[in-house]
Parts: C-alpha cells; sequence; structure tokens
C-alpha cells in the first residue's frame, strides 16, 4: 500500500512539473506578443552600413553608405548619418550624393537630404564633371530625379549656375531651374552652357 | 506707279572708321540672369526665360527668352527673343579709334543671334543699328534684317514687309550717316526721335 502511495506521488508531481513548464512556455510566448516592436524608437540601428540595391539582371544599382542608419519599422523609415549615396549606369559616369544625414522612405523609394548636399559626376566622354551644392535635396534615385526649392548651385566644367529651385532629371539630363537663374559660362573649349 | 519691291538692297554700309567690336570681349565669360531657365546637359544648350540680360565683357544684350549654347570647339551662340511687342537689345563697345570718344554699337529687333564663331550679330524684324560716339548718336541704319560683321566692321542690311510701318509701308530700308570731322562729338546725347524727313515716304 505504502508503495502505491510512493508511486501516485510521483506521478503526480511528475504531472504538475509538465504543466508548469506548459505553462510557462506559453505565459512567455505571450509576452512577447504583448511587447511588439517600439512605436516610438528604431527597432534597429546599425553603423558604419553599406547597402547596395541590385536590378532584375542583378547589377548593382545604387551603393548606400552611411556612418549610422536607424530603422523605425512603425513606417519603414530609415534615418541616415552622413550618407554617401552612389548612382550607377551602365555606359555613365557614376553619380555621387552625400549630405549631413538622409530620410530613406518606401524601402529607398525617396531620400530625404539635409545639410551639405553635395552631388557630383566625373567627367565623361560627352560631358564635363558636375557638381551641384545645396541644403536641401529630395532624390528618386530609381528614377534618378533630383529636386529642390532651396538656392542650389550647379558647376559644370568651368561654367556656374545658381537659381532658387531645380529638378533635375539624371537619364534625360536635363535641368530645371525653377526662379532667380544667375549663370556664368566662361570662354574657351570643352564645355558648354551652365 | 506703286513700288511692290520687297527691297532687298543688301546694302553694304560701312557706317564708320574700320574700328572694331571690343576684341578683349572674346575672352570674357558669358554672363546671365534670368527668371527661369532650362539646360539640357545632352544637347548642350541652355534655354532661359523671363527678364533674360547677357553680359559679356562689354557687350549687353536683353529680351524676354534667349538660348544659349557653346559648341565643343568652346564657340559661344545666343538667340535673343524679344517680349510681345517689344524689342530684344543689343550693344557692344567698339575698340578705341580716337582719344576720348567712347564708340557704342546699339541694335534692336524682334529677334537678335549673336554668332561668336562667324564673329555676327543678326538683327532680324524691326531691325535698327545705331552708332553712339559718346552717347551721341552719329550713324542709324534701319532694315527688316541687319547682320553685323564684328570682324570688319561692316553691316549688311536688307529691306523687307515685316518691317513694315505705316511710314514705310515696303519696310524699305533707311539710314542716317553723320558726316565725319575730325573733333570728337560732345556734348549731352541727343534724343531718339524718327528723322522728320523720312515721315512720309516718297511714292514713285
Amino acid at each position: 500500500m505504502r508503495d502505491r502511495i510512493t508511486a501516485i506521488i510521483a506521478v503526480l508531481l511528475l504531472a504538475t512539473l509538465a504543466g508548469a513548464s506548459y505553462w510557462y512556455s506559453q505565459v512567455s510566448r505571450v509576452d512577447g506578443l504583448a511587447q511588439p516592436v517600439s512605436r516610438e524608437g528604431p527597432d534597429f540601428v546599425i553603423n558604419g552600413v553599406t547597402l547596395t540595391q541590385f536590378d532584375a539582371s542583378g547589377r548593382a544599382t545604387n551603393k548606400l553608405f552611411a556612418e549610422e542608419l536607424a530603422h523605425f519599422a512603425a513606417d519603414d523609415r530609415a534615418e541616415l548619418r552622413r550618407p554617401r549615396l552612389v548612382s550607377l549606369r551602365p555606359g555613365q559616369p557614376p553619380l555621387e550624393t552625400r549630405a549631413q544625414s538622409a530620410l530613406v522612405e518606401g524601402s529607398g523609394e525617396k531620400v530625404l537630404l539635409t545639410g551639405d548636399v553635395v552631388i557630383t559626376r566625373a567627367a565623361a566622354a560627352d560631358s564635363p564633371p558636375l557638381r551641384l551644392t545645396t541644403e536641401k535635396l529630395q532624390a528618386l534615385p530609381d528614377l534618378e530625379r533630383y529636386s529642390t526649392d532651396a538656392p542650389v548651385e550647379i558647376e559644370r566644367g568651368t561654367s556656374t549656375i545658381r537659381s532658387i529651385g531645380m529638378d533635375y532629371d539624371n537619364i534625360t539630363r536635363v535641368v530645371k531651374f525653377h526662379s532667380q537663374v544667375r549663370g556664368t559660362m566662361e570662354p574657351g573649349k570643352g564645355e558648354s552652357p551652365r | 506707279m506703286k513700288r511692290l519691291a520687297l527691297a532687298l538692297l543688301a546694302a553694304c554700309a560701312a557706317l564708320s572708321s574700320p574700328a572694331h567690336a571690343d576684341k578683349s570681349d572674346r575672352d570674357k565669360p558669358l554672363n546671365y540672369e534670368a527668371d527661369s531657365g532650362e539646360c539640357d546637359d545632352l544637347k548642350q544648350v541652355c534655354a532661359l526665360a523671363g527678364n533674360v540680360v547677357l553680359v559679356k565683357g562689354t557687350m549687353r544684350a536683353t529680351g524676354e527668352r534667349v538660348q544659349i549654347r557653346k559648341d565643343p570647339e568652346g564657340y559661344q551662340y545666343g538667340v535673343i527673343i524679344a517680349p510681345s511687342g517689344k524689342l530684344a537689345t543689343f550693344r557692344q563697345r567698339r575698340d578705341p579709334t580716337k582719344p576720348g570718344v567712347e564708340e557704342y554699337i546699339e541694335g534692336f529687333a524682334e529677334r537678335i543671334e549673336y554668332d561668336e564663331k562667324a564673329d555676327t550679330v543678326k538683327l532680324l524684324t524691326r531691325a535698327r543699328v545705331r552708332l553712339l560716339e559718346n552717347e551721341v548718336q552719329r550713324d542709324e541704319l534701319r532694315g527688316d534684317a541687319i547682320t553685323y560683321d564684328q570682324r570688319n566692321s561692316r553691316y549688311f542690311v536688307s529691306g523687307g514687309k515685316p518691317s513694315a510701318d505705316p511710314n514705310n509701308p515696303d519696310g524699305r530700308v533707311r539710314g542716317t550717316i553723320a558726316p565725319r570731322s575730325s573733333t570728337p562729338v560732345t556734348g549731352t546725347p541727343a534724343p531718339l526721335t524718327p528723322a522728320a524727313d523720312l515721315a512720309t515716304p516718297r511714292r514713285d
């Protein structure tokens, strides 16, 4: 009879343990769900970032470097410190964009650059080097479009043009200057207007 | 009998002593100002619009719309279009020939074409060119098209209907060439008025 009681106690203890561990596993799972990713702060921060975007054929189209990248899950935006974006197009010199900070939205479709924005393009067979400076710039990297409503200066070879507000399309290579346009075209070979 | 001619006179009038357009202008940068602009990197053309002013050394041109470009050899070109109902302007100093005398060429037309390679300024439709000595007008030419050859300081003038007005229904070439004297012109600039004799055109 004593043996039987001992056996029953052992079975009950085992059952209690199993039940407790199941309960704990359930509770910890539910706790995880009860505390999802923070709504305010970033869900992750990376220091020293290099991101490369590829097209369907596996060709690198955009390379992004930054000192720090903070991602926010709530709206899938990313904030970058000291970003540098290099756009690559076959047969054309790379276009490099730098700024103090950038806000990237829509998985990189839309980038708002602020502070000491500089775009440079090396010389090509058909065009002299290009350098654009402004304080803020909206970039659509996939469409290669850049625009600003702030004062902007473009140096192209030895020619310079300043304006308030601008749209630049790097595919058609047409720049529109919105207002207060002033420019200088140096005499001599090799350059064109701007 | 009425003269029907579109009166292509193609006058080749050397207006003055062989002074040239200021040669140092060539080596000066072309500065421009406008309300807005659009530049094509591939065609290497800039289209400027709204109160456009071009300045290159002593040369100055104004208009409502301007197209500027530079060819691979580095020559600059400009097409200046007047505001509606007005005229585009062009002004350039000539190389000094006499001490104390500053000569300027002034041009007005609905369309002005500047060609650095050919060294010409073309004034098209309602064209007028005048030569100023110390801001006093000396010579004047009017026509439908005036080509100013900067290299040789020559003018080619043709008349035509597009530049006709009630006083000049055939748009024939008209001009005034002042007598040359050795004493430089001084005094206050004369107001620019149409010559009284030209008010009633001669009829054959």
